[in-house]
């Protein structure tokens, strides 16, 4: 792909930009500016950041790629998704905030659970959030090659390394604020993409709807019930809670901005999603049949805009898969420290900083290596959604609402919940067509209500005593 | 109808990324501001 100097310079004013922001927030100083930035942030940069994170190169590009092939199908079965942001902000972010005292999900295991179960959420943490890095790196750095030429493996360590280079200095305050920067430029530029589409096509809004519903039917006929009842799953359940989003609640400066970031979030995912989805409807009056669907985005793009707007396109791709990068990162980092390293005992306030801090960057090494391997991009995040929510997530949801629980239901559930899921997926190869999420999910529910009737309560005064 | 809706959200979406703008400036005012003057908030 040709691109024009012009663009050249609007891609490079973006990225000083960037550089200029990084200037006035980077700096920590202590492990909870890195990790929670202090509680301090307002709810408007939660839900920015949050949203940032959430469109990642699958709700982009993949989305349309989708819509390109079957109409709106996936959108009706990703509003699971948005649905479930909004679940986690009227009935779990807010509880997440109430605890102050700390940095991680594996800290919050440990009140209800102990240290087992904080050591083991910590390992999920950190295994989930280089997996995420190491995908989203992949089709950072596939675009990229698309669109320069260069060799892919040039193309992973440029992209996953200047995430990496960009989140080890800053921590979380610097991080959302960088994901703020980026939010504004893909929520602007893509929207305004799809606007110019829908002026330039030579279809009636009309025949586009007509077309729609068609692309729509042949979609779902061509996946069964139980199939589509397993996307809607993982849609709902995958990513909930999951380290990146979680510390957005526990950064949130108190409760509401919790509850506020969250709901605005889901309710931007709704209007997110129409919006690329509706590319890859429209495209079709616009590109040629034989078009790939994962070129579709880029290729209306270069057809469309104008020399400079199409740099900044370009731009806020590479951002959409940076910001994602940087929140799994830092979290990533975050829970090595916090809920792996510290469990038993914690090193001193500066090493912490400096342990988190080259964390970052070898999870990065560790995720450009990975990356190498990875599968596509949907297969990839439906692995790592089926480990997340049979392990963290079911003692996670409960040690939110209950008070007092005990050690076994918590470790007992996560090794449960995990052993199942990857048993049935890569063992028996999911009998029936049944998701191992589901599978994992039930077992992780069985084994936290037993742990919880037969086990010893689990006493801890506050998270700093029992250290 | 379809593309209508779409059409409409894609306005919001404009709209809530200049709005978050304002947000954003004033964020990163605040978080140098500390920086500035040493502590760490």
């Amino acid at each position: 792909m040709k691109i024009h100097s012009l663009d050249v310079v609007a891609m490079v004013l973006y990225f000083a930009a960037i550089g200029v922001f990084g200037y006035f927030t980077r700096r920590t100083k202590t492990f909870g500016e890195f990790s929670v930035g202090r509680h301090a942030v307002p709810a408007v940069m939660v839900f920015a950041s949050l949203a940032a994170t959430i469109v990642g190169p699958g709700f982009s590009v993949g989305f349309t790629a989708k819509a390109w092939s079957s109409g709106y199908l996936f959108y009706f079965l990703a509003l699971a998704y948005s649905l479930q942001v909004i679940l986690v902000g009227l009935l779990f972010a807010p509880r997440l905030s109430r605890h102050r005292d700390c940095h991680s999900l594996g800290d919050i295991m440990r009140k209800r659970y102990g240290r087992l179960a904080h050591f083991l959420t910590g390992i999920v943490s950190v295994g989930l959030c280089v997996g995420f890095t190491a995908v989203m790196g992949k089709v950072g750095g596939t675009m990229l090659s698309a669109v320069t030429g260069w060799p892919l493996d040039i193309c992973l360590i440029v992209v996953t390394g200047t995430t990496a280079l960009l989140t080890f200095t800053g921590g979380v305050r610097a991080t959302i604020a960088t994901e703020g920067m980026q939010f504004v430029l893909f929520s602007v530029v893509i929207p305004v993409l799809f606007l110019i589409a829908i002026y330039r096509t030579p279809e009636t809004l009309g025949a586009l709807d007509t077309q729609a519903r068609e692309l729509t039917r042949l979609g779902s006929s061509g996946m069964t019930t139980l199939q589509m009842f397993g996307v809607v799953i993982s849609f709902l359940l995958g990513e909930a809670l999951i380290p990146p989003y979680a510390n957005r609640a526990l950064s949130a400066k108190s409760e509401s901005a919790s509850r506020g970031g969250f709901l605005l979030a889901g309710a931007f995912c709704v209007v997110w999603l129409a919006i690329v989805a509706g590319l890859g409807v429209v495209a079709h009056g616009l590109l040629p049949a034989e078009t790939p669907g994962d070129a579709v985005l880029i290729t209306l793009g270069a057809q469309l805009l104008p020399v400079g707007v199409f740099g900044l396109l370009l731009a806020a791709l590479v951002a959409i898969v940076m910001s994602s990068q940087e929140s799994v990162l830092n979290s990533g980092a975050v829970a090595f420290v916090q809920d792996v390293v510290s469990v038993y005992k914690r090193p001193q306030e500066k090493m912490v900083l400096f342990i988190a801090k080259v964390a970052t960057l070898a999870f990065a090494a560790l995720a450009i290596y990975f990356a190498r391997f990875a599968p596509s991009i949907i297969d990839a995040l439906l692995i790592l959604y089926s480990i997340w929510a049979p392990t963290v997530l079911v003692p996670l949801l409960f040690a939110l609402w209950v008070e007092r629980s005990t050690a076994a239901a918590g470790w007992g559930s996560i090794l449960a919940g995990g052993t199942a899921s990857l048993l049935w997926q890569f063992v028996l190869h999911e009998p029936r067509g049944v998701p191992a999420i589901l599978v994992g999910i039930l077992c992780s529910i069985i084994a936290l209500g037993i742990g919880h009737s037969v086990g010893k309560p689990y006493i801890a005064t506050t998270y700093s005593e029992v250290r | 109808m379809v593309t209508f809706t779409v059409f409409f959200c894609a306005g919001v979406a404009i709209v809530a990324g200049f709005a978050t703008l304002t947000s954003l400036l004033r964020f990163v005012r605040e978080v140098s501001r500390d920086l500035r003057r040493g502590s760490s908030v």
